[in-house]
């Protein structure tokens, strides 16, 4: 091969790495692209120009549990009700409510922990709304192993080493009669192939995601032992917060979110089927299957109403056994009062 | 050891690294980042201090981790060079293997390395041996391909045997190609060791520690742990210069002789 042909060679391959990177650079954005249909009935007070909102997710990808985001955008239920919102994703798992709290966001998907290590750290954010109302965090075994709280000992029982779990396991160890030198914990970043695998007993999660990831894998439900009623306190896990400063200067855009997403989770709720499509095709590389968000979503849904059939609502009650629970395993200092955790004022009205 | 060499191989590197920490301090109170966001060094240190005998055990386990997983890799990667030199079809087999093993995203295989090997310290091992091996294999194998082919053909004409020639010409030229690999290595050992611990680890870890301060928004503890995973890193790599220093003694004592010489015969002096 001559010197001229090689060059000829490796500037060719030269120019064609260098349009990969660009088509790479330049691809669209998958996920967010609102194809909105028309919007639905119901009162509205959007004011002539939509109030542009962030908001931080609460894991650095998207999952199903941004089904209500993907209604409202979808339906137009979000421009009916003067806001524009663009979700985005955060570092990591802890790092939404530190996206919220330096203004890099508006509002955030957050655990009810996140909240309240945030307001313990005094971080200018508070919870506007619970995402789910009840406390569906719980212990999982594969398919056909019966999980009960008299065969925990000796198992070895998977966390992802994350503040909630570290709340709420301790209770359901004092349910059992055990404390955590009873069984061996491990600490994983996914748990369910170690589940599927053996390589775990139990698995410790929400029953959205591991039913829904259970079931998608293997076509059978997990067995699973519910926290909430077996020691731990039934509060919710995930709750809607806003950035302090932006809610004082945006309250009818906090409002007109909240009654976008309250129309949405509704509608996703009564029509699970079309909610999973409707995600799945706003987010096609999500990586997940319909059927798993479909499973995920359906059961996210079970969890999101209150005994009086209410979305969203929170309670003093919740947040002072949630901060009591923080406390008993020395997370928290002190509980503070609730009206520094939450607030209900940014809820849709009835 | 005189005046200059102290100055030279203990003052710089410690003015260049309170620079750092200078710098460090400066960026945040300048920009007046929050605590929550990114601590300040004294935050930092303090917080190490505080959570120090949580951090000691923890940071013992994974400088075993590190030392484990360094020594296979190093062996490793010193054999598969010293193969791929004897033989062209064996490098030819297994050059492009470990050209691929380091392309494919280290946390990509830690997963399956923890359903194969479970979560104590055996997939922490390959991982940072997978990260060590590499630098390793590929500086040897540069020393052994360029070893001097005149006094490769003075040997063989002197009736040198090729186990003969290998042990006394090519694998003495490995020998500064490997500290240069082993210095490399060392400075990812220890992020190989907490791949593994993020990914499985059994009770606590270095990096299972940093996660459950991260979920509590406590970051300075988060950066207390980093902290002590790059003092790990640094010390295995002094460590390992440390050990080139005593075992080459040739590299350092010829150029001192030799300056000690020209300083005393110097007719400028």
């Amino acid at each position: 091969m001559t010197r001229t042909r090689l060059h000829a060679i490796l500037l060719a391959a030269l120019i064609a790495a260098l349009a990969l990177v660009a088509t790479a650079c330049g691809g669209s954005d998958d996920g967010s692209s609102s194809s909105a249909a028309a919007p639905t009935d119901g009162a509205t007070t959007a004011p002539a120009e939509p109030v542009d909102i962030t908001l931080s997710y609460d894991w650095p990808t998207v999952d199903f549990e941004a089904t209500p985001i993907v209604v409202a955008q979808q339906q137009g239920l979000f421009e009916k009700h003067g806001v524009n919102v663009e979700l985005i994703f955060p570092p990591d798992a802890a790092s939404s409510a530190k996206v919220l709290a330096t203004g890099k966001s508006d509002l955030a998907l957050l655990t009810t922990t996140d909240v309240a290590f945030s307001i313990d750290k005094q971080l200018p954010l508070i919870s506007i709304g619970n995402y789910t109302m009840r406390n569906n965090w719980g212990l999982f075994t594969k398919p056909g192993v019966p999980v009960a709280l008299d065969t925990l000992k000796g198992k070895t029982i998977s966390t992802y080493g994350d503040s909630w779990t570290k709340a709420m396991l301790p209770f359901v160890y004092q349910a059992a009669g055990i404390t955590s030198a009873d069984v061996k914990e491990v600490v994983v970043d996914w748990d369910l192939p170690l589940l599927l695998n053996g390589k775990i007993d139990v698995a410790t999660n929400t029953t959205n995601f591991m039913i829904a990831g259970v079931e998608d894998e293997t076509g059978k439900d997990p067995e699973y032992l519910l926290a909430a009623e077996n020691g731990a306190p039934d509060v919710p896990v995930w709750v809607y917060a806003g950035n302090t400063t932006w809610l004082q200067e945006n309250p009818d855009a906090a409002r007109g979110f909240m009654a976008a997403i309250g129309e949405a989770t509704a509608w996703a709720c009564e029509n699970p089927e079309d909610a999973a499509t409707m995600f799945g095709d706003a987010y096609p590389d999500s990586g997940y299957t319909f059927s798993y968000n479909r499973i995920g979503w359906t059961d996210t849904c079970r969890y999101m109403q209150d005994d009086n059939g209410q979305y969203f609502t929170q309670t003093d009650e919740q947040w002072t056994t949630l901060g009591e629970a923080l406390k008993g395993i020395g997370e928290l200092d002190a509980v503070a009062e609730p009206a520094a955790y939450y607030s209900n004022e940014y809820l849709p009205a009835g | 050891m005189n005046a200059g060499t102290i100055i030279r191989g203990v003052l710089t590197p410690v003015i260049s690294i309170a620079l750092v920490f200078l710098v460090w301090d400066l960026i945040i109170r300048g920009f007046g980042v929050q605590t929550f966001v990114a601590p300040s060094p004294g935050e930092t240190l303090d917080a190490l201090r505080d959570n120090w005998s949580t951090l000691w055990p923890l940071a013992l386990e994974t400088i075993r981790e590190t030392v484990y997983g360094f020594i296979v890799g190093a062996v490793l990667g010193f054999v598969l060079a010293v193969a791929m030199a004897q033989t062209r079809i064996v490098q030819g087999l297994v050059y492009p293997v470990l050209i691929v093993s380091q392309a494919v995203p280290i946390i990509a295989i830690a997963a399956p390395l923890v359903i194969l090997l479970g979560f104590g310290i055996a997939p922490k091992i390959v991982i940072v041996a997978w990260i060590v091996f590499f630098p390793v294999a590929v500086n040897v194998l540069d020393g052994l391909a360029n070893v001097d082919r005149e006094l490769l053909n003075l040997a063989r004409a002197m009736g040198g045997s090729r186990s003969r020639v290998f042990l006394h010409i090519r694998l003495p030229a490995t020998v500064t190609p490997l500290y240069t690999g082993l210095k490399i290595g060392a400075t990812y050992a220890v992020t190989g060791a907490v791949i593994g611990e993020l990914v499985a680890s059994t009770g606590s870890s270095l990096a299972g520690f940093q996660r459950e301060a991260n979920s509590s928004l406590d970051t300075p503890a988060v950066w207390a742990a980093m902290l002590l995973m790059t003092i790990i890193g640094i010390g295995w790599f002094l460590l390992v210069v440390g050990v080139e220093y005593v075992t080459t003694p040739w590299k350092h004592r010829a150029t001192h002789r030799r300056l000690r010489f020209r300083a005393t015969n110097d007719p400028r002096s």
